[in-house]
């Protein structure tokens, strides 16, 4: 549904002829970047139960870790951050720490200006800033400042952004449309240079939203998964004919 | 592709017509699997939280009371609405076809405890017997007598329904219902 959103977003910004720019950035280490004392204030803000948050108090507090290595093990020693990873529960604790920290962002670029165009996705550590402007160079000013609202906001919380991972897109209907960088030196990044082509959930964006070189791709892996099967069984060997349609 | 992949899953020859191998190893074509994933994929948006992102872009009647994205379709012009190629015009339409349902296996829709098992002697039926010109003219005849009567005594109620409507899109049955009380 979040690739769903993001083709409505290009598309209907298309046609009121503003192209679409889009900053993608990571987190690092999430879910063992979380801070327990603002996560349990981030519960009471959502209105949960006095029990829940009680449990989860409970849940995190005290918490030790230690590292082994080979036979040698470390001594243990108290820790207040980190949900567990593997666990049900971490999607969904991250997911509540993450919501005053989009609404905080949101209400500073509100009160920067009441117009400002820009959007915030975001998909567990994945986050994606974007703008929709007419002008490139507008657009590039309004995720620049977003960026360092941003940055700001996840230090505040403990989280780190992942600078090297950022990545910029734009998209652009135009025959020979420009690609033009952005420098995020002033804000801790480096000078991005938009790629043709951005991977994202899976899926390969193109400029032109064609998706061309998705369904080459996964043609291509699909013929190759084929050829390799055949080598795994025929009719009278090997795989059951049910099994083969398994993976088609 | 697929036909490559029905000569592999049956190890039939090359040369083999590609629609009746696809048939034999259990495969349905391509296109008609893309539009069984699609039209899944529409009804998943009646069923999704009310508090999920993606209700800010479907039309004012499908928000659920979430205020409307300033790309929302409601916020496109005529032209822009019919120029627009996004999935969400098309889960705004599959969204407008989805009805309240009911339960079937409700108590009370079991038989034996469906009106009608406790009320028998009280209800009459009045169904046409066959379709042909004359019979039908004899039929509506018979129901405006019986619906006159019907409104000359008190506790009555008359319930009118169709199932043969073809043409609407929206319903394929209408049901009229009237009640006479003092």
């Amino acid at each position: 549904m979040k690739f769903v959103t993001l083709t409505h977003l290009i598309r209907a910004g298309w046609l009121k002829k503003c192209h679409t720019s889009i900053l993608a950035f990571n987190i690092t280490q999430f879910f063992p970047s979380l801070n327990h004392q603002f996560l349990s204030i981030c519960l009471k803000k959502a209105g949960l139960n006095a029990n829940v948050i009680h449990f989860f108090n409970s849940y995190y507090s005290n918490c030790s870790t230690s590292y082994s290595w080979n036979t040698f093990t470390f001594p243990s020693f108290n820790v207040n951050i980190s949900v567990d990873q593997g666990s049900a529960l971490s999607p969904i604790l991250s997911a509540l720490y993450l919501a005053p920290i989009i609404k905080t962002f949101k209400k500073r670029i509100k009160n920067l200006n009441k117009e400002f165009p820009t959007d915030i996705l975001s998909f567990v550590d994945n986050r994606l800033l974007i703008s929709q402007k007419k002008n490139y160079s507008l657009s590039n000013s309004f995720l620049l400042c977003s960026y360092n609202i941003i940055s700001k906001i996840l230090i505040d919380t403990s989280l780190v952004m992942e600078h090297n991972k950022t990545k910029l897109f734009h998209f652009m209907r135009a025959r020979h449309p420009p690609n033009p960088s952005i420098d995020l030196t002033t804000v801790g990044g480096s000078i991005i240079t938009p790629k043709p082509i951005w991977r994202y959930l899976g899926f390969f964006f193109d400029r032109k939203l064609n998706f061309y070189y998705h369904t080459h791709f996964y043609a291509t892996k699909c013929l190759s998964t084929l050829s390799t099967m055949k080598m795994l069984g025929n009719s009278s060997r090997g795989l059951l004919p049910i099994q083969k349609t398994t993976p088609i | 592709m697929q036909c490559k992949a029905a000569l592999w899953i049956t190890g039939a020859f090359r040369t083999s017509p590609s629609d009746g191998i696809e048939a034999i190893a259990g495969l349905i074509p391509v296109t008609l699997h893309i539009r069984k994933l699609n039209g899944r994929h529409h009804l998943r948006y009646g069923t999704i939280s009310s508090l999920h992102a993606i209700n800010l872009l479907l039309d004012s009647q499908h928000a659920k009371n979430h205020p409307p994205h300033r790309v929302t379709t409601s916020k496109l012009t005529n032209k822009q609405w019919a120029n627009l190629k996004s999935p969400i015009k098309d889960v705004n339409k599959c969204l407008d076809s989805i009805r309240n349902c009911f339960n079937p296996t409700f108590p009370l829709f079991s038989p034996g405890s469906r009106v009608v098992d406790h009320f028998s002697s009280r209800i009459s039926f009045h169904s046409p017997s066959s379709s042909s010109d004359e019979d039908l003219f004899q039929h509506l005849q018979n129901l405006n007598h019986a619906f006159r009567s019907s409104q000359t005594s008190f506790f009555s109620t008359t319930i009118i329904t169709d199932g043969g409507i073809k043409k609407s899109h929206v319903a394929t049955a209408v049901t009229y219902i009237w009640c006479h009380t003092p």
